[in-house]
């Protein structure tokens, strides 16, 4: 493949995860490593690095948008950040450091994917709670102002600890996988520590970003981070999500969320099988053998 | 009153670092990747000769080659610059909320300004 061919085509692919990634709320970076590894053969290390550099390009452009309305919760996103940040670090020091075979990587992704899938499609809830003066909560500073009708109507949260240590899963997952985790995040924040479900969203993406960067770093250090690969990407997903939001605007998708989330549950499950008949390493053998003789 | 109007300039102008940030990291990157397919578009690209040790980053390499306007170190540039750009955002709210006086956020985004730090350390060194 020439690299001309091989740039346009990282590039449309990109392009479509972004899109899919903005549409059905999953974010990018959930379909760029599966789209590297088994589409273009690229090795797990360079791919989890391209994908991690995209997904600060989707979020930080998203996080733009958010905090001009000014829903996002620095406070609460940058608490919870000392978590998710560790998390990240041990995550991507794993992976560019320890030999974990790819096989489990490619599982674990799948697996990550399914459930973020069954995540993101389920019901949510609104939460209001209270400001109780004393909390951990409040001792913390995790509330704020939710602006209704042009009036600003306040809300708390709970559980700080638990929450966090739900970000530090997150995070490793963000630097294990190369994804930027937003879907626990939310979890963690609209679930656990029950904050409204917009602070939890924007609060969320405006993370990803740190996150992703905290673990990033560890790959470009290393090397693992190629331009002919990165680039591509990068290029292709930011266009993707900036149709895919547009899109959401524009026209009722719930028809063609639910067909996506189709398509994403269906990579997962061929990530699952690719990891359990050996495939990942199988290339990942071949990879090496070439390597090595040169 | 004063207070609500600084605290969104703040939101305003992190929004903007953001914005900024991510398209001048495109347009670096596009026309990295522009030179790039210039220089070596018909050269063949097989993403499995990658090697499995890679070269660690160096920053004195980058430099030489940006001087050199070569595009492969354009491109990373723009990388860099991505990167840079949620660092930036952090750097911005510790100074943020060293003006507010508010003490116990300046400590935890140091926090979190020091664990990136380290992260960068632990990969420029091992």
């Amino acid at each position: 493949m020439t690299e001309l061919l091989f740039s346009v085509l990282l590039f449309s692919g990109a392009l479509c995860a972004g899109f899919i990634g903005a549409l059905t709320g999953l974010g990018g970076g959930i379909i760029i490593v599966p789209l590297l590894t088994l589409g273009f053969g690229v090795p797990m290390k360079y791919a989890l690095a391209a994908s991690l550099i995209s997904v600060i390009g989707t979020s930080s452009g998203a996080a733009a948008a958010y905090l001009k309305e000014g829903i996002t919760n620095m406070k609460i996103g940058m608490f919870l950040q000392i978590a998710t940040a560790l998390g990240a670090v041990l995550g991507a020091l794993i992976i560019v450091y320890m030999n974990v075979p790819v096989d489990i990587i490619g599982i674990i992704f799948g697996i990550v994917l399914i459930i973020t899938a069954i995540l993101t499609a389920r019901k949510k809830s609104d939460h209001r709670e209270p400001v109780v003066p004393g909390t951990l909560a409040h001792r913390l500073q995790l509330y704020g102002g939710l602006p209704v009708k042009g009036a600003m109507e306040p809300y708390g949260s709970r559980s700080p600890i638990l929450g966090s240590l739900i970000m530090a899963i997150a995070g490793l997952l963000s630097g294990l996988l190369g994804v930027g985790g937003g879907v626990f995040k939310v979890l963690a924040m609209d679930n656990v520590m029950r904050l409204p479900f917009k602070v939890s969203t924007t609060t969320s993406n405006f993370m990803i970003g740190v996150t992703a960067l905290a673990s990033s770093i560890i790959y470009f250090a290393a090397g693992y981070v190629v331009p002919q690969i990165a680039a591509p990407i990068l290029l292709g997903i930011i266009i993707g999500a900036l149709i895919g939001a547009k899109t959401l605007m524009r026209i009722n998708v719930v028809r063609l969320k639910q067909i996506f989330s189709m398509i994403v549950g269906i990579i997962a499950l061929y990530m699952i099988y690719n990891g359990s008949t050996g495939k990942f390493s199988a290339k990942q053998e071949n990879y090496e053998s070439r390597t090595t003789e040169r | 009153m004063s207070q609500e109007l600084q605290k969104d300039k703040l939101g305003i102008a992190i929004g903007n670092i953001l914005r900024y940030g991510v398209w001048t990291a495109f347009f670096l990157s596009l026309a990295g990747l522009i030179g790039i397919i210039i220089q070596h578009g018909n050269a063949a690209f097989d993403p499995l000769t990658l090697p499995v040790q890679p070269e660690k980053f160096s920053v004195a390499v980058l430099w030489q080659g940006i001087l050199n306007f070569n595009p492969l170190h354009i491109c990373t540039l723009g990388l860099l610059v991505l990167l840079a750009t949620p660092l930036l955002r952090v750097v911005f709210a510790l100074f943020g909320y060293l003006a507010e006086r508010n003490y116990l956020y300046f400590f935890i985004t140091l926090i979190v300004l020091l664990i990136i730090g380290i992260s960068c350390w632990l990969g420029m060194s091992k």
